[in-house]
């Protein structure tokens, strides 16, 4: 017999984990075709046009895929978890209603945008287009964030009156728009998604500079530029934000940080856990830095963690996998702070390689003599640096799932934390099976074949022509 | 009559105007391949926007009744999910006919037919599961079962659904103006008109003056273009929005075949805030639709 809580979950986080992949794209590209389309207007450079057409092209496949998949989740999230979305109906649906809003303007607008691009005549009012897409992309992501923050947070009803006779009173339809993570969660969420979208295009961008030469590799290099002025950007905010998420969560959701960071401790002093598992409620093969938890969590080696912070202050019944979700977070911090580290490194090398700024340090013997080495020349020439930024893109990807995976599972055994469980929520009609299934295989055809399908329009489109150049 | 169950009502009305069409579309393509060109100048623009409408309205039944909402999802899960899944394929086949290159070995107008199916079929279940909420057929008493069997052995409604089908089908020509063996179109609005009506009357359903005037409406618009070959868009998209807006006027407030849609309203405290969003994001989102109308009836610049 199948579980179907189980079936319903497993669905719901397959379907999202797909669909934030698409999300990210779909979050991505109009930034960089923005960008593009506006270097284009601005310095009169016909290459970032072309840039701006392919890009929109991708970006229009992959909207019907990404707005597909996006119906599929929602239609998931009513029809998986009917007593969950009962509550939020009551209490919390308005962000679900605006993002419908957000999701016409990027529909709209990128219909006007591709399908009617000739029929401008000011060149800047169609860009303007592009900026009112990515605003649209941008918002569902705020607008679906205020209902994950509701979810770990939730407000906006009394709680302790729905606990004891499962009726919603003294509702406050806003109050779910400004819960005390919505705004750090947002942060985190959009700068990650930002940022794992423009990874994979640099990533892509950095592999076809590996592989082209002469206009082709002059494109490439331009859209490469682009990308990794956004990955900058967003990792640095990524991990900024991060660690305030973490200091909300030590606040707000103290159980869900202390199964993340698989911690039993409380007082001065406190270890930080790194890696391990836990077995009869004893962590092992783990890393175990003193006083590290209590600098990170106050600033001083000696400073105190309060007994809410450890899992020994909680029922072992709502404790979440304490040894996925610490790993899957430790994990998620290791590779976020090393790419954060990899990009300044190569934001510094790419500085150095702006003219003025590298002849500055030319008149300098010791300077000039560094800056002659391979690893500080131009790192979009330099073969190294272009497999690293394909790595990165890889990494990207997993950090994306990973951190998802961290939020999701640590908030377990709630949907709406402290207020309902998974469990009680759960649709357990046995009709969602098969077709379940085929949701799942759908997906595992649809996106390769998308990505592959974006792929060869593009390979199929000749750079020479579309820049009017005679071979 | 209730503000929040009438914009209920007109959202539906659009989303089904919308999607009429596209069977239209559908229909076509399977029909005259030679409309391919016509269909693709209409829908490549707007699918985008037709699949948000589906959104909107889905949303906006969960604001306005979130207390309907597990007895649908425990009835209707699979056929809701089916037609969940169909619509990924409908995203992906339109867009892969737009994009095809030439040389491929799936033409333009093989992947704009598998759309076509998919397309009809959602429609189809998005009919049977609005028809089974509104008259409660296949629905057992305590609202949690579906008989399939008992859907389908409904002989009326198997006549909404073929009636629905061959209005599409007779008004296919006129909106796609299509020309070959143009007489089928008033032969089939006709006879759809003829076995739509009759069928929700005889599933309980209200059927006034108002419905045989509308009927009547769209009857002439077949006939007129099959005596003239003129047509206008509007016309068939007014003229379907009223059909559907009519049939849930006279039905107020009938859901699972009896009146108590009321009775599953939100709390006024949600439905206040869900109007002034809707008010807002009416005003944004018509702003925007009228931004988009001129853009598509604006000339080609020449490049």
């Amino acid at each position: 017999m199948v579980n179907l809580v189980l079936f319903d979950a497993g669905l719901m986080g397959y379907s999202l984990a797909v669909h934030i992949l698409l999300v990210t794209v779909g979050m991505t590209l109009p930034i960089i075709m923005s960008i593009a389309e506006f270097v284009s207007i601005k310095y009169k450079v016909k290459i970032y046009d072309v840039l701006a057409k392919r890009l929109a092209n991708a970006l229009i496949i992959f909207f019907a895929v990404g707005t597909a998949s996006g119906v599929v989740v929602a239609i998931e999230l009513f029809v998986l978890w009917p007593k969950f979305i009962s509550v939020l109906g009551q209490v919390g649906i308005l962000p679900l209603y605006m993002e419908v809003f957000a999701f016409f303007t990027e529909a709209i607008f990128l219909g006007i945008y591709i399908y009617f691009w000739n029929k401008f005549k000011s060149r800047i009012r169609h860009w303007l287009l592009s900026v009112f897409i990515a605003i649209g992309a941008v918002m569902s992501g705020v607008f679906i964030t205020m209902i994950n923050a509701f979810m770990n947070t939730p407000k906006g009803f009394n709680i302790p009156y729905y606990l004891s006779t499962s009726k919603i009173i003294d509702v406050n339809p806003f109050a779910v728009l400004n819960t005390p993570t919505t705004w750090v969660e947002i942060g985190h969420v959009i700068g990650s998604t930002i940022f794992a979208g423009s990874a994979f295009f640099l990533a892509y961008f950095a592999y076809k500079l590996l592989k082209t030469k002469g206009t082709e590799r002059e494109y490439y290099k331009k859209a490469a530029k682009i990308a990794a002025a956004i990955v900058i950007i967003a990792i640095i905010l990524t991990v900024i934000l991060g660690i305030e998420s973490i200091t909300a969560l030590m606040v707000y959701q103290p159980e869900k940080f202390a199964a993340l960071e698989m911690n039993f401790n409380s007082g001065p002093h406190v270890a930080e856990v790194l890696g391990g598992f836990l077995v009869n409620n004893k962590t092992v093969d783990s890393i175990n830095i003193a006083g590290l938890m209590s600098f990170l969590a106050t600033g001083k080696f000696n400073g105190v963690i309060a007994s809410n912070d450890s899992l020994l202050s909680y029922a072992k019944s709502t404790w979440p996998p304490v040894s996925v979700v610490h790993n899957t977070f430790d994990t998620m911090v290791a590779i976020g702070v090393l790419i954060g580290i990899i990009m300044v490194i190569f934001l510094i090398i790419w500085l150095l390689n702006v003219n003025k700024i590298r002849n500055k340090f030319k008149s300098n013997k010791f300077f000039s003599k560094l800056l002659s080495r391979k690893i500080f020349s131009d790192p979009f020439d330099n073969p190294l640096i272009l497999k690293v930024l394909i790595v990165i893109g890889v990494l990207a990807a997993f950090l994306l799932e990973d951190g998802w995976v961290t939020d999701e599972v640590g908030r377990q055994p709630w949907i709406i934390y402290n207020v309902m469980t998974v469990s009680a929520a759960a649709n357990t009609s046995p009709s969602v099976i098969p077709v379940g299934i085929a949701i799942i295989f759908f997906y595992i055809l649809v996106l390769p074949a998308t990505v592959l399908f974006v792929r060869r329009v593009m390979k199929k489109r000749d750079l020479n022509k579309e820049l009017r150049i005679k071979p | 009559m209730n503000t929040y169950i009438t914009i209920n009502y007109v959202l539906l009305a659009i989303v089904f105007t919308f999607l009429f069409v596209e069977g239209m579309s559908a229909i076509s393509f399977i029909y005259d391949r030679k409309s391919l060109p016509n269909v693709k100048k209409y829908l490549d623009p707007v699918w985008g926007i037709v699949g948000t409408f589906v959104v909107f309205f889905v949303v906006n039944t969960e604001v306005i009744y979130p207390a309907i909402m597990p007895s649908i999802d425990y009835m209707y899960v699979f056929p809701i999910l089916l037609a969940t899944l169909l619509f990924i394929g409908r995203n992906v086949f339109l867009i892969f006919s737009e994009y095809i290159w030439k040389d491929s070995k799936f033409s333009q107008l093989m992947l704009a037919r598998i759309y076509s199916l998919i397309t009809f079929i959602i429609i189809i279940i998005l009919l049977s599961i609005f028809i089974s909420i509104i008259s409660g057929v296949g629905t057992n008493s305590t609202l949690t079962g579906f008989s399939t069997t008992v859907f389908l052995s409904n002989p009326y409604i198997l006549g909404f659904i073929a009636g629905t089908l061959l209005i599409a089908l007779g008004l296919s020509f006129v909106f796609y103006k299509i020309e070959k063996m143009k007489f089928l179109s008033p032969i089939s609005t006709i006879f759809g008109l003829l076995l739509f009506v009759f069928s929700i009357n005889r599933l309980g359903l209200n059927v006034n003056y108002i419905t045989y005037v509308l009927g009547a409406a769209i009857a002439l618009i077949s006939i007129f273009y099959y005596a003239t070959g003129k047509a206008r868009r509007e016309t068939v998209f007014i003229a379907v929005f009223l059909s559907v807006i009519s049939i849930n006027f006279l039905n107020y407030g009938k859901v699972f075949g009896v009146d108590s849609l009321t009775s599953y309203l939100n709390n006024s405290a949600v439905s206040y805030a869900s109007i002034l969003v809707t008010v807002v994001g009416g005003l944004l989102l018509t702003a925007m639709l009228l931004f988009f109308l001129y853009m598509y009836r604006l000339p080609n610049k020449e490049q």
